[in-house]
């Protein structure tokens, strides 16, 4: 499914991730590192939102072909948006372009409870509510992989029961991959993980 | 005394001439390039004869004043200027003596016009307008010193933020083109009025000099110059909001020509005011196929300085420098009369190929 060969990611001439070679199958993956160890830069280069050295391809596209974008969804771990526009401005804009099926984006904010207070702007929302918003962003469309950035942090117990559950249905069902972050040891108990990658010393290995 | 005034001078005067050359160089070569010494005498002939003109100019140079109490109040606030803040340790009087410097120097493209319009006033008699000259001038001054002064009370870590407030209920869907414009206006007010003041009173300038016995509508195209040389900071700003604010954009499967047409709508509705007025004003003057040429001419050129900034294998000053070249050779393309719709058409094709070039590899620097 994915294909990383001599990535590189510098920012002012400093190394932050060096990855010769390393191949992801499909599946529910576990990525765990310290703060700073460059799993979000790595999570972003996939996603197409920053530039990079070397080669990704994710079934053949590189991520910042179009087609790649529709296959590829990323939740970002600290979500920012402009305080000014509403969340319902924001996801109804980006189901359209990746193509939501219809109707998916209401069920979606309301699994989450952000139909609650979406019409509402940005600047009112908790960090948990921004959180949300995000994790919604990352389900809509018809992704082959979504990119969930440190999914568990800023959300209440009863939000993750909820993510825990729709990421073992939108696997099971559409045979959906999964990138899930973490900076705790922690391994989530209630999702069947393929493999455990560790982000550390400036790379990628595989457990 | 003069040690004070020597580290101020450095620091912000220098730093401020440093970043505005481009603006500066593109007023003063249409001043003192384009316009003769005599006509200079005529308009200034004609402002002393009419007070409404007078206040337009006063209008004017209190905007230029924005420009730059805005300046000195951003360098005190970012971090290696802080230590200007030892000032406060100096006595008032000398504090007074040193900021009356900075307006000066600061201003002192507007003063040096305004001395002149002082004595062609005196010449012509007119004592009750050069005091209307000279006051606003002073006004001018000593608002900055009142800015700088309160500015100096507060600590260098205080930001002196403008912003809007709208009411919570004041919501209505907002589409993604419109998202920096929301921006701009909330967040960056003064800014976004400052740009457009100064564009709009550069262009009624401009329509307001046509037509004259020497030139013809090359007057047009130094304008449309002028307008987008003044959104050159909302270009800035608008990129660092759209990297910032809205990273999932660059996830989103949007092709590069849907992107562009977003970038495009984006500056249209930008420039509006200018279109509304430049349209009005010129509809008995110009034809609608030069008009349409000169709204595209602004565009493109927006749209260029806009994505030019995705250059990312140069660094900021040789960018800076680069577009103050190609600006100069704009100005000498329009000047020998180089047909607008050539010069739309060269750099639409230079921003459809830096877009599809470096748009992937773009990123804010750390």
């Amino acid at each position: 499914m994915l294909e990383v060969n001599r990535f590189r990611k510098e920012y002012n001439n400093h190394v932050v991730l060096d990855i010769p070679s390393l191949s992801i199958a499909q599946g529910i993956h576990w990525f765990v590192g310290k703060n700073g160890s460059g799993k979000s830069t790595f999570f972003k280069s996939l996603a197409g939102i920053i530039p990079f050295q070397g080669e990704i391809l994710f079934d053949s596209f590189v991520p910042s072909e179009v087609a790649c974008k529709f296959l590829i969804n990323y939740s970002e771990a600290e979500p920012k948006y402009p305080d000014f526009v509403s969340a319902k401005d924001i996801l109804k804009f980006i189901a359209y372009a990746k193509k939501s099926p219809s109707g998916q984006l209401e069920q979606l904010v309301s699994h989450f409870g952000v139909d609650d207070y979406w019409e509402n702007n940005v600047g009112t929302y908790s960090s948990g509510m921004l959180k949300k918003v995000s994790l919604v962003s990352g389900f809509l469309g018809k992704p082959q992989l979504i990119i969930l950035d440190e999914p568990f942090i800023l959300v209440d117990a009863v939000s993750i029961e909820k993510l825990y559950d729709l990421v073992s249905k939108t696997h099971s069902e559409f045979g959906t991959s999964f990138f899930l972050s973490s900076h705790q040891d922690l391994l989530p108990e209630k999702l069947q993980l393929d493999s455990v990658l560790i982000v550390d010393n400036k790379t990628i290995i595989q457990k | 005394m003069n040690a004070l005034i020597a580290i101020f001078r450095k620091a912000i005067v220098w730093d401020y001439y440093r970043r505005n050359t481009l603006f500066l160089l593109v007023i003063v070569l249409f001043s003192f390039g384009f316009l003769s010494g005599q006509e200079h005498k005529t308009i200034v002939t004609q402002a002393l004869g009419s007070n409404k003109l007078l206040i337009y100019i006063g209008l004017a140079w209190l905007l230029y004043g924005v420009k730059f109490y805005l300046f000195v109040l951003r360098s005190l606030s970012e971090p290696e200027f802080r230590f200007l803040h030892h000032i406060r340790l100096v006595s008032f009087g000398k504090r007074i003596l040193v900021w009356f410097y900075i307006c000066l120097v600061l201003n002192q493209l507007t003063f040096l016009y305004a001395l002149f319009m002082v004595v062609m006033g005196i010449n012509l008699g007119k004592l009750r307008e050069v005091a209307f000259v000279l006051s606003s001038q002073l006004i001018i001054i000593f608002i900055g010193i009142a800015i700088f002064e309160y500015r100096i009370s507060k600590t260098a870590e205080t930001h002196l933020k403008f912003y809007l407030k709208l009411p919570l209920n004041f919501r209505f869907p907002l589409p993604i083109f419109l998202f920096c414009h929301k921006y701009l206006i909330l967040k960056e007010p003064v800014l976004f009025f400052l740009t457009k003041g100064f564009s709009i009173f550069s262009l009624l300038f401009f329509v307001w000099l046509f037509p004259t016995d020497e030139y013809d509508d090359r007057l047009f195209g130094i304008a449309a110059i002028i307008v987008a040389v003044s959104h050159l900071k909302i270009c800035s700003v608008w990129l660092d909001f759209q990297y910032n604010s809205l990273q999932f954009f660059q996830n989103l499967p949007l092709n590069n020509w849907i992107k562009l047409g977003l970038v495009f709508l984006g500056y249209l509705v930008l420039l509006i005011p200018e279109i509304y007025l430049f349209v009005v004003k010129t509809s008995t003057v110009l034809s609608v196929v030069y008009q349409i040429q000169w709204v595209l001419f602004v565009l493109s050129l927006l749209i260029f300085t806009h994505i030019y900034q995705l250059l990312i294998s140069i660094s900021e000053d040789t960018r800076m420098k680069w577009y103050f070249f190609g600006t100069i050779f704009f100005l000498i393309l329009v000047m020998y009369k180089m047909p607008l719709n050539i010069l739309v058409l060269i750099l639409l094709a230079s921003s459809v190929y830096l877009f599809f070039k470096f748009e992937n590899r773009f990123e804010l620097e750390k």
